[in-house]
């Protein structure tokens, strides 16, 4: 806490410096979760601050970007992350990253297959594939008329802590030890080859990546008694792309992974999509419908695969919506429901977004949660409240 | 008594020496020419009890014979800051758009046909918000002289061509002593009066027109949106490159 409190409060200080540009956000969640499961907590509070510096000098900018959880019952949830830390130096047709930051890469909306640069930040929440764990990396990109390549080496593989053993968002036993084994070094380089386009008379977007290093998911074995996460070799390719046609959006993503760990094996993921928008329902609203189907098909049964890394979208149907009220306070309603084909486990969730009086955010957020028999998860419903205060 | 005749004289009196087509034509050419801009603007949304919300975004133009590019940056309020949208005009087509959304880091392309929807919760819809190019509209009936505000300005009226424009047709104000758009109706799918747009502060630089304030007045929910250009920058020294995707993520 104190660490938390000295990070912020030098980082503060750099405030005051000429040419920075801020901005940020200071506030608290508190979540209730209705279960019956032996020796979890109910609720889960915790204040969260996050922070966004930058400045420029010259043709490069500095960008740090950082996130602090202080909650109240969970020790494991007590941290701070430097989510972005970086240089960027533009060229005229190019430029150069170096440091740590997250990426973005995909096109569905609720999941995506290809979204695989960070590693997903479990200790704040298991569900929000958003959260995410900075990662070093180098990037030098160069820039076409209507499309990009990018070079990106990651240098490190960052660990994945957990929230604890009383959290309902805890799936892992006891024994779980976030120290990561990797097959090579740790920092062994992971390079990325991302070229990405825009069609010249369809409304198309289009990215295609090759990955040679260590895979995003990875899969848990016992150590000297420890439960601990194990990162393999892949070569991965991958591709996504989104088309617009009229009040239509159709969405794609692919992947095929060739596994260099006799233990995993080979598999393939394609995701699905169309998000079709009603204009003026009800007034001044948007109605988006969304409809996504995901898939993730391993070839040697034999070997680790969706079940074993607890990947929730191996055979997915998700149905959605969205609502924007298009009011000053910019709020929006955001629901849906996610079902296995193959166990008919089911996410339903709900969230609504809205500001009050210019400088403050709330969100207020429902999901329930049936489980297959024989699931990883437990029957659970949780409510939760996010309250902020932006600068 | 003498004076209402005389306003109704006026009104109905119709100009035979220029065509509606023209003057719209004229209004729009005084405002061509700035190349590029960068414009930091304010804009006030009131709603029907008066209370007011106010949003800052940087927008910057380069002018385009195909059509305009704009990439718009959202500066307040704080939880929407460097939000930006990016627009990439087309006269025969629908618009490129793309908005990038800084908390997620990622760049989503959006449905551009949705001209009538409404622009940051305001009463302005994405269509009053683009380029108003002379040739986006077909020109209906004769011209007619009125006054407004004790201005004398030719009134027009014009059909959006855009078979996804909000508007069944728009009636303009363009005064006659120097061809500057102050007025605008517009109706609405129903062809009932939806919202009236009045023009002001204009000022000109290095010959070219610039609007500086825009009040949207809904009739229909009796909102009101006023736009301000609090700084206004032509001959900005943009170039293609400050309008590729590239940019949203900076």
């Amino acid at each position: 806490m104190k660490n938390i409190i000295l990070i912020f409060s030098l980082l503060s200080s750099f405030l005051i410096a000429e040419g920075i540009e801020y901005k940020g956000n200071i506030g608290f969640e508190s979540s209730y979760y209705e279960h019956d499961i032996t020796g979890k907590r109910d609720k889960q509070n915790a204040l969260r601050a996050e922070l966004e510096l930058k400045q420029k000098i010259d043709s490069g900018q500095f960008v740090f970007n950082g996130k602090a959880i202080v909650d109240v019952k969970d020790k494991n949830r007590r941290y701070f992350d430097a989510t972005d830390l970086y240089y960027k130096h533009e060229f005229e047709n190019s430029d150069l990253l170096i440091g740590r930051n997250t990426r973005f890469w995909g096109a569905m909306e609720f999941y995506n297959h290809t979204d695989v640069f960070n590693s997903k930040d479990l200790r704040d929440n298991p569900f929000d594939y958003d959260s995410k764990i900075g990662a070093n990396n180098i990037a030098y990109t160069q820039y076409f008329e209507n499309s990009e390549l990018s070079v990106i080496v990651k240098v490190h593989e960052e660990r994945q802590r957990v929230q604890d053993l009383e959290s309902v968002n805890r799936f892992v036993p006891a024994i779980y030890d976030d120290a990561l084994e990797t097959q090579e070094s740790r920092d062994r380089p992971t390079v990325y080859l991302k070229y990405s386009g825009s069609g010249d008379e369809v409304q198309l977007d289009y990215s295609f990546i090759y990955q040679n290093g260590y895979d995003e998911q990875r899969y848990l074995a016992p150590v000297a008694g420890k439960l601990k996460q194990h990162a393999y070799l892949v070569d991965k390719v991958m591709g996504y792309a989104t088309l617009v046609s009229g009040e239509t959006i159709y969405k794609t993503e692919l992947a095929y992974t060739k596994s260099k760990e006799e233990k995993v094996s080979d598999y393939a993921q394609i995701s699905l999509g169309v998000e079709h928008t009603l204009y003026g329902v009800l007034g001044k609203s948007d109605l988006g419908l969304l409809a996504e189907y995901y898939k993730y098909k391993e070839e040697d049964k034999s070997k680790l695969g969706a079940k074993e890394f607890g990947n929730l979208f191996a055979d997915d149907v998700t149905l959605g919506f969205r609502l924007t009220l298009n009011d000053s306070a910019d709020s929006d309603i955001l629901g849906g429901v996610a079902v296995d084909r193959d166990n008919s486990e089911k996410i339903m969730f709900v969230e609504y977004n809205t500001r009050l009086v210019e400088k403050y955010k709330l969100k207020l957020f429902y999901q329930h949660l049936t489980p297959s028999s024989g699931s990883l998860f437990k029957e659970l419903d949780s409510a939760k409240v996010e309250f902020g205060y932006y600068f | 008594m003498k004076k209402i005749l005389l306003t109704t004289l006026l009104t109905v009196t119709t100009i035979m020496a220029i065509t509606n087509e023209e003057i719209a034509e004229k209004a729009d050419k005084i405002t061509d020419g700035f190349g590029s801009s960068i414009a930091q603007t304010e804009m006030i949304l009131v709603n029907a009890s008066g209370q007011k919300s106010v949003r800052e975004l940087e927008m910057k133009t380069l002018e385009g014979e195909g059509g305009d590019k704009t990439i718009s940056t959202f500066l307040t309020p704080a939880d929407v800051k460097g939000t930006k949208t990016l627009t990439h005009e087309h006269l025969d087509r629908d618009d490129d758009q793309w908005l990038y959304l800084p908390a997620l880091k990622r760049v989503k392309r959006i449905a551009s046909s949705n001209k009538s929807g409404s622009f940051m919760g305001s009463e302005f819809s994405y269509e009053d918000i683009g380029n108003q190019d002379y040739e986006k509209f077909t020109y209906e009936g004769g011209v007619e002289e009125v006054e407004l505000n004790g201005e004398k300005c030719y009134k027009g009226t014009r059909i959006p061509k855009d078979k996804n424009s909000g508007y069944t047709k728009q009636i303009s104000l363009v005064s006659m002593d120097g061809f500057l758009l102050k007025q605008v109706e517009y109706y609405d799918r129903k062809s009932e009066l939806l919202k009236t747009a009045t023009f002001s502060d204009y000022k000109e630089v290095d010959g070219v027109w610039r609007v500086g304030k825009i009040e949207m007045k809904n009739h229909q929910n009796d909102k009101s949106t006023v736009l301000i250009w609090k700084e206004d920058k032509i001959h900005a020294g943009l170039t293609e490159k400050e309008f590729n995707k590239r940019v949203l993520k900076q």
